[in-house]
């Protein structure tokens, strides 16, 4: 499929948008990591982020707005198709081998952009709470604070009420902080 | 009354009334654990967002082992249950049956003997005296007629 992918590169999406490729080039790792979050799966992270892209593929040859914000249509394909991998292949996880972080992959403090450090400690603090929170809160969470979505649209985009993306949320937040406590 | 972190939540997401934007501006207390909230979530999300990803490691846990051997457990036991119901199989016996021995079971005369069987005078008379409408054997009976008293 990535053969397929890489020689749809230099299609254009439409006659004055993005090209494929641009798009591709552009939303290829923010998806992948999406997508891993998500999943928790870096394999099947990559698995599921070329069908997002052959999606992307397939949507780009029909006529399209020109006005079409392809970040979000890319981010809501991504996490519907995370859930329906989650729900298909279920059996399929329980019987492999399971996947536990580990622990020596996060060796070393990290500064963030604003030029905090986040010590080694910390980060697997919150990978680990992260990685075990509800596919739901996962969802919201990553939709509302790593996208920067609002309530609206992330009840929308998931097809719940705003009531239950906040309560999703609280409850989200509530087990990162406590990991973040936790934390030496 | 101080906002929960629920509320305070709403806030920082651009989302609280404006009674409690307001009282977030005016209590110390509010804005300090707000100010938490708010490095707390920028620091996981930082993390999440742009951090080096930790690569898993393959494992196979303790509850699958568990739930395997629970279910192998259970697989033998069925099969032990059915196996000890099965009926043994019954050996056909081998013995010689001579003519004699069919013809003994074939041509039995016990019963034919029986009927053959003279039927005794005293039932007879008794049959007669019951159709008369008598008491069988009445006059014949030496304790009939005394006084036993």
């Amino acid at each position: 499929m990535a053969g397929l992918l890489s020689m749809a590169h230099g299609v254009r999406v439409e006659s004055s948008g993005p090209s494929y490729d641009d798009l591709y080039r552009a939303h290829r790792v923010r998806v992948i990591r999406l997508c891993r979050m998500l999943l928790g799966d870096p394999d099947e992270a990559e698995d599921v982020g070329q069908d997002v892209f052959l999606k992307l593929l397939h949507a780009s040859q029909q006529p399209r707005d020109r006005e079409m914000s392809w970040g979000p249509w890319l981010t809501r394909v991504a996490v519907h198709a995370c859930r329906d991998r989650r729900r298909s292949r279920w059996w399929r996880r329980w019987w492999s081998v399971s996947k536990v972080l580990d622990e020596d992959a996060v060796a070393s403090p990290w500064r963030t952009p604003e030029g905090e450090v986040v010590s080694a400690d910390q980060q697997r603090c919150i990978w680990r709470a992260f990685d075990r929170l509800a596919p739901r809160q996962r969802e919201v969470f990553v939709l509302r604070h790593i996208e920067g979505w609002s309530t609206q649209e992330v009840a929308e985009a998931l097809g719940v009420e705003t009531g239950s993306v906040k309560r999703h949320l609280f409850r989200a937040v509530r087990h990162l902080r406590m990991a973040l406590t936790e934390a030496p | 009354m101080h906002l929960g972190d629920r509320t305070l939540l709403d806030v920082l997401g651009g989302e609280g009334s404006p009674a409690e934007r307001a009282h977030l501006d005016s209590c110390v207390v509010c804005a300090t654990h707000s100010a938490r909230l708010a490095r707390d979530l920028d620091r996981v999300s930082n993390v999440l967002r742009d951090g080096p990803l930790p690569r898993p490691v393959a494992r196979i846990s303790g509850k699958r082992w568990a739930s395997l051997a629970a279910a192998a457990t259970a697989a033998m036991l069925l099969l032990w249950g059915l196996w000890s119901r099965t009926p043994p199989v019954q050996v056909a016996r081998t013995s010689h049956l001579s003519l004699r021995d069919v013809s003994a079971a074939v041509f039995a005369t016990d019963e034919v003997e029986q009927l053959a069987k003279p039927v005794r005078s005293a039932e007879v008379a008794a049959l007669e005296a019951a159709l008369r409408g008598e008491w069988p054997g009445a006059r014949h009976d030496p304790w009939l007629g005394q006084d036993t008293d």
